[in-house]
């Protein structure tokens, strides 16, 4: 069964040094992804949107004159793979390595857009910029049709298995940590 | 019972049949016509290597028939011959050689010049090895990734052995093979070795086999693609074995290509995998061990041997009562459209034999174009590929001793060259012969690579895999110490290739939208490419869409424009260094439009510049240059090292203006917060919420009224467009697309970067010298502005008025008499203005600028224009600034 499903999300760009962002406080909602060295999200289902700018800003205004933490929800769009079939669905979007450990975050390209993807048990996230938002979900269904996907009612964001903070395959990693 | 469709004949098919196996089997002996000459061709290989069984299966040309399953309701087809391939009388083509000497296409049909263009059609019908169907539905392949540590192309003994050692390592592993492994070989101890560790194989989880899957390509990453019916894999590797086999050697001697010439594998393939005799009397050329097994399995089949020719250590091991021509060689086949006898020279003198199959066993060339293509230290091979005519257990041992070579030197095979050619077609692909090769010698052709470039050898559907050996013979026959013998390189593809197949996993378009996509559609709007986007351009009447700006209201969808938020202590030293505007005194509340120059002072992209408050700016740029305007502010921010936060809001915020003298108006039944132009003067920026949306309100004026450029958090766009396409109905509101909005900004003069703007588009250039402050010590492309102010511009962009119901087209051709003076970049009717209004590029050098210009557009139309000042429509601003 392979079900795809859009999630609703919160996600805060939190921005300042990379020592800052090294020491920014878990969340109990929030799944932690470092884009960059001074580029931290915080990613966590859409009802914990405003507490999660809160923390996020709180932290970094203690912190530094430099630090800015912005809602940046909109910028992007999040289609949720779940299912068996999910390494396959996959190997037919993306030329990256899935990580054999769970959660993963990889990334790159997906479906020749670019993207970054949470990988959990049986599950991917793959989140890409909102204007290209459609275009995942139709190149799964259309690639993977003998795999009979379901689209299924969009849901809050969640990651399954293990609950940590990760940094994208070939980001170069500072810090982390588990969120929660 | 099952049948393939053969030129409207229906031949039944067997269990186990490859397309050519069913074909033979009910009697069809031409297989195709060769492609230059039009000489009949049989079943050679029976290997998938050679092009003598290129069919056109299912409209699908050029397919390999010989390793192709057969199956119920296939239509087959042979390429296009006249009145068919079994009687092509095209094929005298063959007795008129001499008019078409090596290089022909070089050499004649030049002159005169339009002999060529009735040649080519001609050449064309007749060349070729089948049409493509133009009429056929593309089938969308969709491209499949794999990572494993291992793989392997090749499903024999040794390819085998390596993926079963390489799992036993722990590693995983992905074996290619282009047919079903072992199908395709005769029942004997290879055989029944491959089905042993086809077994093995199976049985481990590491190993995943691609059946029916050849691997075509090897490129550097390291990346192996390889083509399947229903997908084409991308394979990223650690490392690679190629186990790709060999090949029996083509030989080469007059009438080598006559149906009824078989390589040796090849016609035990027929004998002992389908049950089908190569002929009924034949004549065996035995040079290796593996070629007594040929024998005896095609002698088994029903065939009579009528001669052996062998050298005596072979001799020695044929069975007792075999004819034997000891060390005797083939020197000529003889036979019209199909084999009728051999020559065979001896110590005993010139035989003739009467037979209708001429079976070939002369050694083994690897087939190592896949090895070749490879450079990098992690590619090995193993078996045949890299020890020709390798035993069983050579080969087993070869691929275990590659699965284990991690990052060592890699192994290539270097083909063993033999006698040369001296008669006979080298290149049965593309219809080459040893003369031709010693003609085009002489022409001083002396390299393999030029040869190959000059006569097409090796370029043919084999890659040269049974001709390559032949052509380094020859070279090294004549230049036996010079490096002109050297391999030729080998490139992708090494099998055939579908164009469905190169574009797998490619073959859609990607659009980028706005939240608002859905309701331009539901609106009719006509969308159209604006870079990566798609935008409405017009939604039914660009006339009503016009009026409604001018003289009523109306929004557009500017969400693609791009936005950043630039902050951070150093914020304000970082824009004013960036642009050429003095950044330093806009004060928060306030915008100013900014040109991005780059280092040669040549502009690339525009934009806004706002100032939410000290250090915290909100900056705009063109659609189609934001991702390279966001990559041109980090690239400096990082340079500086200065303390600022770029944040790009392209997607994050969609944007909506709202454009027209009832603009005011309308906002203003949608918001609480003060719009009036004192608190929103011109230029102005506020946050204001419109319709219970959060904005950013900027007013702008790209329109040339009165206008509001309301920013908006993406996910309340349709809310947003909504509620003001509703509160304005009553106004005679209506939404404006990409097609009004260039003759609004064309008549307020605004240019659109890239396409009013080349390459070296200086301000200066365009007349925005006012939007560059020379007095600041520094800004990029400052001291290119200040090197170029010393030689005056040599053109001008200038605006242009043009009498008449009607504009010249944008890209006319600009005459002052006889002297061409520039060209148009923009060019609208103007309803407002009734006339004709565009932008121009207008010489300033030589004879001075014009004042007046023809314009020439296509079909030679020609409109009287004059140089005027601009902007054409509200020069003083006066609507703008409402």
């Amino acid at each position: 069964m392979l079900d795809i499903t859009e999630s609703r999300v919160a996600i805060i760009a939190c921005l300042d040094s990379a020592a800052v962002l090294d020491h920014l406080p878990d969340h109990d909602a929030a799944f932690r992804l470092r884009v960059s060295p001074d580029e931290l999200l915080l990613i966590g289902p859409a009802t914990a949107a405003a507490d999660l700018l809160t923390h996020a800003t709180a932290h970094l205004d203690r912190a530094a004159a430099m630090g800015l933490a912005i809602d940046v929800t909109d910028a992007w769009s999040v289609c949720t793979v779940n299912g068996d079939g999910v390494t396959q669905v996959w190997a037919r979007l993306s030329e990256n390595r899935l990580p054999d450990e769970r959660p993963a975050v990889v990334q790159g390209a997906v479906a020749s857009v670019p993207a970054k993807a949470i990988v959990g048990d049986d599950q991917i996230h793959v989140l890409t910029p909102s204007c290209l938002g459609h275009h995942v979900p139709h190149r799964i269904l259309d690639a993977c049709r003998d795999l009979a996907p379901h689209v299924s009612a969009p849901q809050q964001f969640a990651v399954r298995g293990a609950f940590r903070g990760a940094a994208p395959v070939g980001t170069p990693t500072v810090g982390g940590g588990a969120a929660s | 019972m099952p049948a393939i469709d053969f030129e409207g004949r229906s031949l039944p098919i067997q269990a186990g049949d490859t397309v050519a196996s069913a074909l033979y089997r009910s009697g069809v002996r031409i297989m195709s016509r060769s492609f230059k000459y039009h000489r009949p061709r049989g079943l050679y290989c029976v290997s998938g290597d050679c092009a003598h069984c290129l069919l056109t299966v299912d409209g699908e040309p050029a397919v390999r028939s010989c390793v192709t399953p057969a199956t119920d309701g296939q239509r087959v087809a042979r390429a296009q011959a006249w009145p068919s391939p079994d009687r092509d009388v095209l094929g005298a083509i063959w007795w008129m050689r001499a008019l078409l000497p090596v290089g022909f296409y070089y050499k004649l049909f030049a002159k005169p010049r339009w002999v060529w263009p009735l040649a080519e059609r001609y050449i064309r019908r007749v060349a070729g090895i089948g049409p493509v169907d133009i009429t056929a539905r593309p089938t969308r392949i969709e491209r499949v990734n794999h990572h494993p540590d291992v793989v392997i192309a090749g499903g024999g003994v040794a390819g085998l052995s390596a993926a079963i050692h390489a799992a036993g390592r722990g590693e995983s592993v992905l074996l290619a093979d282009e047919g079903a492994i072992g199908e395709q070989v005769a029942p004997g101890p290879t055989r029944s070795a491959i089905d042993q560790l086809l077994a093995t194989a199976r049985a481990e989880r590491r190993v995943t086999i691609l059946e029916r899957t050849r691997v075509v390509g090897v490129y550097d990453g390291p990346l192996v693609i390889a083509a399947a019916d229903d997908a084409v894999h991308w394979i990223h590797p650690r490392r690679i074995v190629i186990a790709t086999g060999a090949v029996e050697q083509h030989a080469v001697f007059p009438g080598n290509d006559l149906p009824g010439v078989w390589l040796g594998r090849g016609a035990a393939r027929m004998a002992g995998v389908h049950g089908l005799t190569p002929g009924a009397t034949a004549v065996v050329v035995a040079a290796t061990t593996e070629a007594i097994a040929h024998l005896e399995t095609v002698r088994r089949a029903g065939t009579v041997i009528r001669t052996v020719v062998a050298p005596a250590a072979i001799a020695a091991q044929l069975p007792p009562g075999t004819p034997v021509a000891v060390d005797g060689v083939v020197v000529e086949a003889r036979g019209g459209r199909r084999l009728r006898a051999v020559v065979v020279e001896s110590a005993a003198g010139r035989t003739i034999v009467p037979c209708d199959a001429l079976v070939v066993s002369l050694g083994f060339v690897p087939r190592d174009g896949l090895l070749r293509q490879a450079s990098v230290a992690i590619v090995n091979g193993a078996g045949d590929v890299v020890e020709p005519g390798c035993s069983v257990e050579r080969a087993a041992a070869s691929g275990e001793a590659a699965a284990e070579r991690p990052q060592s030197a890699p192994v290539t095979a270097v083909p063993g060259v033999g006698a040369p050619p001296t008669g006979g077609i080298v290149c049965t692909c593309e219809d080459v012969t040893a003369k031709e090769l010693a003609a085009a010698w002489d022409e001083g052709y002396r390299w393999t690579e030029l040869l190959k470039r000059y006569t097409t050898v090796t370029m043919g559907p084999c890659q040269g895999l049974l001709c390559h050996a032949h052509l380094r013979a020859f070279v090294l026959s004549r230049s036996p110490s010079g490096p002109m013998g050297a391999p030729t390189t080998a490139r992708p593809p090494a099998r055939g290739l579908t164009m469905e197949e190169a574009a797998a996993g490619t073959d859609h378009a990607i659009e980028q939208r706005t939240v608002l996509h859905d309701r331009h559609l539901d609106r009719g709007a006509r969308m159209d490419w604006a870079g990566t986007w798609k935008r409405a351009a017009v939604y039914g009447d660009p006339l009503a869409e016009y009026w409604a700006v001018r003289r009523g209201v109306s929004v557009m969808d500017v969400g693609t424009l791009g936005k950043y938020r630039v902050c951070g202590p150093d914020a304000t030293e970082f824009l004013d260094r960036l642009y050429p505007i003095d950044v330093r005194t806009i004060r928060p509340g306030r915008s100013r439009y900014g040109l991005l120059l780059n280092e040669a002072g040549h502009i690339f992209d525009d934009g806004m510049v706002a100032a939410f408050d000290a250090n915290d700016y909100f900056v705009s740029a063109t659609s189609s240059g934001a991702d390279a305007a966001e990559a041109w502010m980090r690239d400096w921010a990082e340079t500086w090292r200065l303390r600022v936060h770029i944040v790009n809001q392209t997607t994050a915020l969609g944007a909506i203006n709202l454009a027209g003298p009832s603009s005011r108006g309308l906002l203003g039944r949608l918001t609480t917060d003060p719009i009036d132009g004192e608190s929103l003067p011109f230029g102005g920026l506020r946050r204001i919420v419109v319709a219970g949306v959060p904005c950013i309100a900027i007013r702008v004026g790209f329109t040339g009224e009165l206008s509001f450029e309301l920013h908006h958090p993406r996910s309340q766009g349709v809310a947003l467009w909504d509620a003001l396409l509703h509160a304005g109905a009553d106004l005679g509101i209506l939404p404006h697309g990409l097609e009004t909005l260039k003759l609004l900004r064309l008549e307020k003069g605004h240019i659109l970067v890239g396409q009013d703007t080349d390459f070296d588009t200086t301000p200066a250039k365009i007349g925005l010298e006012s939007l560059v402050r020379m007095r600041k010590p520094y800004f990029v492309g400052r001291s290119a502005l200040e090197r170029l102010a010393t030689r005056p511009p040599q053109r001008r962009l200038v605006p242009l008025k043009f009498a008449g119901a009607q504009a010249p087209d944008e890209g006319a051709q600009l005459m002052d008499g006889d002297r061409h003076v520039g060209y148009l970049t923009s060019s609208r009717y103007s309803p407002v203005l009734e006339c004709g209004v565009a932008l121009g590029w207008v010489a300033t050098n030589g004879a001075g600028a014009p004042t007046r210009v023809v314009a020439v557009s296509r079909g030679q139309r020609r409109d009287a224009g004059e140089i005027v000042a601009g902007p054409f429509y509200d020069p003083q601003s006066v609507k703008l600034r409402a």
